[in-house]
């Protein structure tokens, strides 16, 4: 029984999940962390096995739950006091297709609202503006999407009607935001098309329409989501080239820092970055962390930060992903490869199924070849972008090598799912399911023993149920 | 001597292990027992919640029965009707604008614009003074906007009077600042589009029954309107239309 020795963030992770979880329905906040901290105390006991040094680490991880507990459900369950109107001067800080119009997102010294606007405002990332609105509180819905968590996880307040926008004459002012729509506008104009789809994915965090549904076909949809894949490509890159340098550590957690500010700190790439910091600062201070801790801390950390982050599709794909690599070493290695791409597909299936309504099939088998072949085409194509400024087209000969070869990938997949085209389209059991898999993989990875791992794995089932009804 | 050494270490490796199993059930129970009180509490509280609003369903009928008795046998007057009414003894009251602490207050009946003001922890130095009566009644369902200085806002109350019909009277002085201090406008009828018909919303300029199909299709989606401002996300109402129609429409308490 290796949790409170090996991973017990995963004791806070589950307690701060289920005091956000019971403030969202309506508990008291005070009672959410009540509730919370018996659920934690459930877990550690279950894995205590009484040495002082477990129980040490068991009041430690009770007292911290609890206090992080109340402090999320408080904030979960306290509704922001907004002002009625805003007048200031703002920044475009995101903007993406909303129905038939556009949301964007401003950033004020007051914090950042959102808005419904028409295309014709032609409003980019980095404009700025200046701002007359009433402030509405957030839409919440009980069924279906809910906004309020969406934009409460992007840190949004409120949002704005009756807007009237006036742009500043002012052009260059810095900002990271004008940074990344310099940027994204350079690679638009640039590159040929699929070379372009994957550097806006792998750098901004932008999906290409185009390759959506491609991926979408395949089963692979999560390799356009800046996670823990891109991260580890981005930062295994410089790591590698700087080998024996002395600051390696340093300059590749700037770099992180960077990298995950240009992708717009989207919560899976936040996971992902958090995640790989911690294991290089362990590196760097001679303590190396576990897979399970890192993922957990990284998810508790992101939870304090914004609590809404629970009911994030990208979050929890992230996070439920994350644990379940971290599980493949039940398994030997022989067959790790498979067992992983397979758990991968059966545990994020619920999540998938809910959200986009089907589940290509073909994701089970496509994965163990798309993964390590794309970790090598996003390589070249990372490789190519530098490469397309040098003189006498020396660089576009590479970017047409690295177009091809994504064509050619392409087609095999296409080839591959044409063999495969069924999806799976009734989500009911499925969210259960995968729920089931991921927590029996966990405690067997924690060596809770059978008896022990069918209790913890119902009676999280049982929790699971509670909250989702 | 190191044979010795290697059969104690066996040995209290042994007995550290039996320790450990002997104690480990009792562990795993004190688990369960941590589990089923977490439900426990879970369960009691959601079973008290739903019990709660029953509750509160059955008082709001009896309370219903009541007051109609008491309209029917409508003989001992007023006062009668009042002690049998607890909640008109208490004014729910919104305020929002230039004050320090806008929002929902409970104010005792009778209260006046100056009393809520004061309870919203006073005027902002934004706030315009003269565009509003500090000293006008109040009414049950209030919605007072103190504007701020060159704000133009057509009406700053609502009382919500018992005919669904919006009525805002004395309280706003106007925020026109060519008028002198102290001039009222009075008897300004203005719709409040939380409570508004189809044909009181065709009253207004610009609103053909589909605009006002569309403004009560809006009101029933959302649960009403917040800002006169959320006009503007109804299907056929653009800025300009929506300058038309501000002087004449507010909103009220929800």
């Amino acid at each position: 029984m290796k949790l409170l020795y090996e991973t017990p963030c995963l004791c806070l992770l589950v307690s701060f999940i289920v005091a956000v979880l019971l403030a969202g329905k309506g508990f008291p906040f005070l009672l959410s962390s009540l509730i919370a901290g018996f659920i934690m105390l459930a877990l550690g006991f279950c894995s205590y096995d009484g040495t002082p040094h477990a129980f040490y680490v068991l009041v430690l991880c009770f007292v911290v739950g609890l206090l992080g507990s109340s402090f999320l459900a408080y904030r979960v369950g306290n509704e922001l006091i907004l002002a009625d109107r805003i007048s200031e001067k703002a920044v475009v800080a995101f903007e993406r297709p909303w129905g038939s119009k556009r949301a964007v997102v401003f950033k004020t010294a007051k914090g950042k609202y959102v808005a419904d606007v028409s295309p014709s405002l032609a409003l980019r990332e980095g404009d700025s503006v200046e701002i007359k609105a009433s402030i509405l509180p957030l839409e919440n819905k009980s069924t279906g999407f809910n906004p309020y968590t969406y934009w409460r996880s992007r840190g949004v307040r409120g949002r704005l009607v009756g807007l009237q926008t006036t742009k500043s004459r002012k052009a260059y002012s810095f900002s990271l935001y004008r940074w990344r729509s310099f940027l994204r506008r350079w690679v638009l104009l640039n590159f040929p098309p699929r070379v372009r789809g994957y550097l806006l994915t792998l750098l901004f965090g932008v999906k290409d329409p185009d390759l959506a549904q491609l991926h979408s076909k395949w089963g692979t949809s999560h390799l356009l989501a800046v996670s823990g894949f891109h991260v580890a490509l981005v930062v295994g890159i410089v790591f590698r080239a700087l080998k024996k340098a002395k600051w390696k550590v340093q300059i590749s957690l700037l770099l992180l820092f960077f990298y995950l500010a240009f992708t717009g700190f989207a919560a899976s790439a936040m996971r992902a970055g958090l995640m790989t910091a911690f294991v290089l600062i362990g590196k760097m201070i001679g303590r190396p962390i576990r897979t399970l801790q890192a993922v957990s801390l990284a998810a508790v950390c992101l939870l304090l930060w914004r609590p809404w982050f629970v009911w994030d599709v990208g979050w929890k794909l992230s996070v439920m992903s994350a644990l379940t690599i971290g599980c493949t070493g039940i398994f030997s290695k022989r067959i790790s490869l498979l067992t992983s791409s397979a758990l991968l597909w059966m545990v994020t299936a619920g999540i998938v199924l809910t959200i986009f309504g089907s589940l290509p099939v073909v994701g089970l088998f496509s994965n163990l070849i798309a993964i390590p072949v794309f970790a090598l085409l996003f390589f070249v194509v990372l490789l190519s972008t530098p490469l397309v400024i040098l003189p006498f087209g020396l660089g576009t000969l590479v970017v047409w090598f690295a177009e091809k070869a994504l064509l050619v990938f392409e087609w095999l997949l296409n080839f591959l799912a044409s063999f495969m085209p069924m999806s799976i389209t009734e989500p009911w059991h499925w969210p259960i399911i995968s729920i089931a898999i991921l927590f029996v993989i966990l405690t067997k990875r924690l060596n809770f023993g059978f008896f022990r791992s069918i209790c913890v794995s119902s009676c999280g089932l049982v929790v699971y149920m509670i909250l989702l009804s | 001597m190191s044979s010795k050494l290697d059969f104690e270490f066996l040995h209290e490796k042994e007995s550290l292990e039996k320790y450990k199993s002997s104690k480990s059930f009792k562990w795993f129970l004190m688990a369960f027992l941590c589990f089923v009180l977490a439900l426990g509490l879970s369960a009691a509280y959601s079973l008290g919640k739903i019990k709660g609003r029953s509750f509160e369903a059955e008082n709001v009928v009896l309370q219903g029965i009541g007051a109609s008795e008491i309209v029917n046998n409508n003989e001992e007057g007023e006062l009668d009707k009042k002690q049998a009414t607890p909640e008109e003894k208490e004014w729910i009251l919104y305020i929002t604008g230039a004050v320090k602490n806008p929002g929902v207050y409970k104010m005792p009946s009778g209260s006046r614009v100056y009393q809520l003001v004061e309870k919203a922890g006073g005027l902002t130095t934004k706030a315009d003074p003269v565009a509003i009566n500090l000293a006008a009644n109040l009414g049950d369902g209030c919605h007072l906007h103190v504007p701020e200085k060159g704000e133009l806002v057509a009406t700053t109350l609502v009382e919500q009077s018992r005919d669904n019909l919006s009525i805002a009277k004395d309280v706003f002085a106007g925020s026109n600042a060519n008028k002198p201090y102290g001039s009222y406008e009075k008897d300004v009828d203005v719709i409040d589009l939380n409570r508004a018909s189809a044909e009181m919303l065709q009253s207004l300029p610009g609103v053909g029954p589909k605009t006002a199909q569309a403004i009560l299709d809006y009101r029933d989606l959302r649960g009403g309107f917040r800002s006169v401002e959320e006009l503007l996300e109804v299907k056929g109402i653009g800025p300009k239309k929506m300058e038309k129609i501000r002087p004449y429409v507010t909103v009220g308490y929800r």
